[in-house]
């Protein structure tokens, strides 16, 4: 009785909360309290994948779900990307029925870093893919390797394990098991990476010794290897063996299979590297590779990361990085140097789910990216625009190119001002100060 | 010319800790110094009595032991540094390379012994913005903490919280909570990166302890710290809301 009025309840404060346009959460948290044990009653489908990671979560469960909805399957996935248990809960009751039969022929849910080993508890994957654990939101995350400890507990024997294999911290939480590979090869980074202003990969995360890399990808992504101990990358079966970021075309090569060569919506290394993984996941869960291009080759995602409006005969760009984290700030400051144009971020609130005044992060970005010459100028606003202007001062952006806007409403005057290409870098919390300032005559595009 | 040494500056940077050499370096050239900023992780190659600032960063709690075995023959160099004048500071979980020892971890690591406290790590770890006054400066600290461990001491505190966490264990003899720690030139505090970037009045203090003992009679020149000010004054001004906004709850 109890299932059955969690699941009801659930449902209802689902379509409630869409009718008034609220989070996806709330339903599964007053399921959870109705039943704690509901996700652990259900009955599933023969497949569950579940997708981790600091970068790419949401990109890489998007390509993996056209993949397979492409391919005829009913997939159960949680399109908010709500993913802690409560978010997860939401997702499955509202696809199931009041029995508790989870109407799917597939699962798949992203699965935050941190609460993945508390929501595996009650629903084990039988795949399970981890793509990077990097500096992200160190304020609720701690760090890199603290998040590393709680991936770790999430993995269990009996799991499929999907594992970035450049990634020392990924190849570390699988903890010794059998894994599959996906990763980079030296020619694919060749088109498109770069270091950045810290290096966690400089130092064994096992033994403390100084690593040694064939080549290096972004953060501590790499051919690894530690001389002291053999903590190393191994040999990835799912390889990105090119990737070119003109024209985003790149090569996957599956060891004993053919070559399939795609090209990215995105024309960026850390986008091609989520096909790499979707690819990888969906060839494990039987896909043909075809099916797989046929899909996902120059799709462009509809998450709403990253938009573009056309404006008075330019491009409007807007590129929603995560504050607090790096590593999505450096790609897109690259890619907004790569293309031109001027670049306007954004920092008014740090994060939309907690409060915090913490700027540290600002100065773990490569803000050196913004000194190319493709670049004309650099825009800052928000409440803590002078803790950017400050990280600007110590880095390798002539000064006389970065101007501070006091107020947001400054970002209408800049928009009136520049005429070529803008650059928009900001997060989720913040998106929506621009969006309400976009001119009237702009004009969304489907594609970059 | 002003020697700056920053140790361990891949091993111990986990939060943009690398802006306080950078901020310092700059001030202290803006001020009329000449600097030489030495930046290593080998700490066998450098010798922490030729330098007139110290400065380790924080790291994860493994890279803290891995930094505290090889700090493992440096006590004494460390304290002559401290005793002869050299500034120091340390941040994040660098705090407890400063201790006596480091207790709680897979094994007690020794630590330099700058100061008669012992470090307790702890499974839970503590995160939350911070807001400290302290006896420096009528101006306020903001900051960070992002730790897993706690100070046991008798020593006085360095800040006294006005928001947020402190990194004393209960029971300490004031019977009140405190952070950091403090003598002469040396700073250890359990704020998390760039501290001396986020409070500008904390780096002046710094600078000019430094610029006055490594220059003796030379007038200072003035210098404009304009942007760093006003992040100082809003995230201030942010966390004092919130500390209204919580004692109103």
């Amino acid at each position: 009785m109890r299932k059955f009025l969690a699941i009801l309840v659930c449902k209802l404060a689902a379509l409630a909360g869409r009718i008034v346009g609220r989070g996806s959460s709330k339903p599964g948290a007053l399921a959870l309290k109705i039943c704690p044990d509901i996700l652990s009653r259900l009955v599933l489908p023969e497949t569950v994948a579940a997708v981790t990671g600091s970068n790419g979560k949401t990109s890489a469960v998007e390509l993996v779900v056209k993949i397979l909805q492409d391919s005829g399957k009913k997939v159960c996935w949680n399109r908010e990307g709500s993913n802690q248990t409560e978010g997860v809960a939401t997702m499955l009751l509202n696809a199931s029925t009041l029995g508790g039969r989870v109407k799917a022929d597939v699962i798949v849910m992203e699965s935050d870093e941190r609460y993945a080993r508390l929501t595996f508890r009650y629903l084990k994957p039988t795949h399970f893919m981890i793509l990077n654990i990097l500096r992200d939101q160190m304020t609720r995350n701690g760090h890199p390797e603290f998040i590393c400890g709680k991936i770790a507990d999430a993995v269990s024997d009996g799991m499929r394990l999907i594992v970035n294999a450049d990634d020392p911290l990924c190849v570390l939480a699988a903890g010794g098991r059998e894994t599959v590979g996906f990763g980079l090869e030296k020619a694919a980074v060749d088109g498109g990476a770069s270091g950045g202003v810290y290096d966690d990969g400089k130092f064994c995360p096992v033994c403390g010794g100084e690593m040694v890399y064939g080549w290096r990808g972004f953060g501590a992504l790499g051919d690894f290897s530690c001389p002291a101990c053999g903590h190393s990358r191994g040999e990835p079966k799912y390889r990105l063996t090119a990737f070119d970021a003109a024209d985003g075309t790149m090569t996957v090569a599956e060891s004993g299979g053919a070559e399939t060569e795609m090209t990215c919506g995105i024309r960026s290394l850390h986008h091609a590297y989520n096909m790499l993984a979707a690819f990888a996941l969906c060839r494990e869960l039987g896909v043909p590779a075809e099916a797989v291009k046929r899909s996902i080759s120059d799709y462009f995602l509809t998450n709403g990361r990253i938009r573009c409006w056309d404006q008075a005969g330019r491009r409007l760009v807007l590129m929603t990085s995560k504050h607090e984290n790096s590593v999505s700030y450096n790609y897109s400051l690259s890619y907004a140097a790569r293309e031109g144009g001027s670049v306007l971020v954004i920092v008014d609130a740090v994060s939309r789910k907690y409060f915090t005044g913490e700027t540290s992060w600002l100065w773990d970005i490569d803000f050196d990216r913004l000194a190319a010459d493709s670049v004309r100028s650099v825009w800052l606003a928000g409440k803590y625009v002078w803790d950017i202007a400050q990280r600007l001062e110590y880095s390798a952006v002539p000064p006389e190119k970065v101007n501070v806007l006091e107020t947001l409403d400054g970002i209408r005057d800049m928009l009136a001002r520049e005429t070529g290409d803008v650059y928009v870098v900001t997060c989720f919390s913040d998106r929506d100060k621009f969006l309400s300032r976009l001119p009237a005559d702009a004009a969304e595009r489907r594609e970059m | 010319m002003i020697r700056m040494l920053h140790l361990f500056p891949n091993l111990m940077n986990l939060y943009g800790d690398w802006g306080n050499a950078a901020v310092l370096a700059g001030a202290l050239e803006r001020m009329g110094a000449s600097v030489e900023l030495v930046e290593t992780d080998n700490a066998d190659r450098v010798d922490p009595r030729s330098f007139d600032w110290v400065f380790i960063g924080a790291g994860t709690e493994r890279r803290t032991a891995f930094a505290a075995r090889r700090l493992a023959d440096k006590a004494g160099a460390f304290a002559e540094a401290a005793e002869a004048g050299t500034a120091m500071l340390f941040t994040g979980s660098a705090c407890e390379l400063a201790c006596r020892r480091i207790e709680g971890g897979d094994e007690p690591l020794a630590g330099l012994g700058l100061f008669d406290a012992v470090v307790r790590r702890t499974e839970e770890r503590q995160t939350g913005d911070v807001l400290y006054a302290s006896d420096l400066s009528d101006r306020l600290c903001a900051g960070f903490l992002n730790k897993s461990g706690f100070l046991i001491t008798e020593e006085a505190p360095l800040f006294r919280p006005i928001f947020g966490p402190g990194s004393f264990e209960d029971g300490h003899q004031l019977d009140a909570d405190g952070e950091g720690l403090a003598r002469g030139g040396v700073i250890a505090t359990y704020v998390t990166g760039p501290i001396l970037v986020r409070n500008p009045w904390l780096k002046r203090i710094v600078a000019d302890g430094i610029f006055s003992r490594a220059c003796p009679g030379a007038v200072p020149r003035p210098y404009d710290d304009g942007a760093a000010e006003k992040g100082w004054k809003v995230t201030v001004s942010e966390l004092e809301k919130r500390k209204a906004a919580a004692a109103g709850r």
